[in-house]
C-alpha cells in the first residue's frame, strides 16, 4: 500500500468516527476541497462542512472499490452509503432529513504534499443523490 | 511512466474529431462502461452510439485531459469538457432543441486495461451542474 493510500485511510477513519479535531494530523491547514456545487478553502472551512455532513449521514461508511497510486497524487473510486438522519446543509439551503439510506458512487483525486493532503476533489452525480432521497423525480 | 495515457488520448482525439470507427484499436468489444444517466453498456460500438448522440448536439464538445494517474492496469484521470448545445439534445423528458449555450463540465474517468485496450470505463461528472447550465435546472 502507497504512502498516500494509507493518508486517505487515516483521514476516511478519522472522519467515520467522528475525530474531526484530528483532521489537522491529515490535512494541510490550506486544504482545497472540491465537490459538486462546493469549493472550499482551508481547513477551517472545511472542518465545519464535514461535521454537517456526518451529522446528517450519521452512519455514513465508504468503501474503496479500486484505487490508482502514483507520486503525489491518488485517485479513488468509492461507494459511500449513509442514512440521512438530519438536516443536510447547502450552499442552496437545508434538506431536511428524509430518513433515506442513499448510496452513491464518487471518484476522488487527491494530491498530497509534505505528508498532508493539500487537494481533495471528489466527482459525484448529484442528480443521482437527490433523486435517491426523493428530491428527484425517478428517470 | 504512463503506459495507458496514450490510449486515453487517443480515445478523446477520436471523439473530438468525430471519428468514432477507429474506436475499437483502443476501447475492447468487451469494454464494461459506466456513465451518469445512461444504462450500463459493453464494448467500443455501444460507446460509439452514446458519443455520436452527445456529437450532434453539442459538435464542437472537446475533451482536455487536466490531471492524470496510474497504476498497473488502472488509471484515472480528470478532464474538462467544453460544448456548444447546437443541436438536438435528447433526454430522458424528451428532444430539447438547440439552447445555444456553453457548458463545461469537470468529469473523472476510471478505466482498466489490458493489451493495451480499456476493458473497464468509468465516467463520473455532476449531471445537475449539466442540466443547470443547460437551463434545464434551477441554478
Amino acid at each position: 500500500m502507497g504512502k498516500n493510500r494509507e493518508l486517505v485511510d487515516r483521514a476516511w477513519s478519522l472522519m467515520e468516527s467522528k475525530n474531526l479535531e484530528g483532521l489537522g494530523e491529515v490535512f494541510s491547514s490550506e486544504v482545497e476541497f472540491v465537490a459538486p456545487g462546493l469549493s472550499l478553502r482551508g481547513l477551517g472551512q472545511v472542518r465545519p462542512f464535514l461535521d454537517s455532513y456526518f451529522s446528517a449521514f450519521p452512519d455514513l461508511q465508504h468503501e474503496i472499490v479500486a484505487s490508482a497510486e502514483a507520486g503525489d497524487t491518488i485517485a479513488l473510486e468509492l461507494r459511500v452509503r449513509g442514512t440521512h438522519r438530519a438536516a443536510l446543509r447547502t450552499p442552496k439551503g437545508d434538506l431536511p432529513a428524509t430518513g433515506r439510506a442513499i448510496t452513491w458512487d464518487s471518484c476522488d483525486f487527491i494530491r498530497v504534499a509534505g505528508g498532508k493532503i493539500t487537494s481533495w476533489q471528489a466527482t459525484w452525480d448529484q442528480v443521482a443523490f437527490l433523486t435517491q432521497m426523493g428530491l428527484l423525480p425517478p428517470r | 511512466m504512463d503506459k495507458h495515457r496514450a490510449t486515453a488520448e487517443r480515445v478523446f482525439e477520436l471523439m473530438n474529431a468525430h471519428t468514432l470507427d477507429s474506436l475499437g484499436d483502443s476501447i475492447s468489444d468487451r469494454c464494461e462502461l459506466v456513465m451518469p444517466g445512461t444504462p450500463p453498456l459493453r464494448g467500443a460500438q455501444a460507446l460509439a452510439g452514446v458519443i455520436r448522440g452527445w456529437l450532434s448536439a453539442f459538435p464542437d464538445m472537446k475533451h482536455e485531459i487536466v490531471g492524470y494517474v496510474e497504476e498497473g492496469d488502472r488509471a484515472s484521470w480528470q478532464m474538462r469538457v467544453t460544448a456548444t448545445h447546437t443541436g438536438t439534445l435528447m433526454t430522458p423528458g424528451g428532444p430539447l432543441a438547440a439552447t445555444g449555450r456553453r457548458v463545461r463540465i469537470d468529469a473523472v474517468d476510471f478505466a482498466r486495461f489490458e493489451g493495451g485496450k480499456a476493458v473497464s470505463w468509468h465516467v463520473y461528472f455532476d449531471q445537475l451542474s449539466f442540466l443547470q447550465q443547460l437551463g434545464l435546472a434551477p441554478a
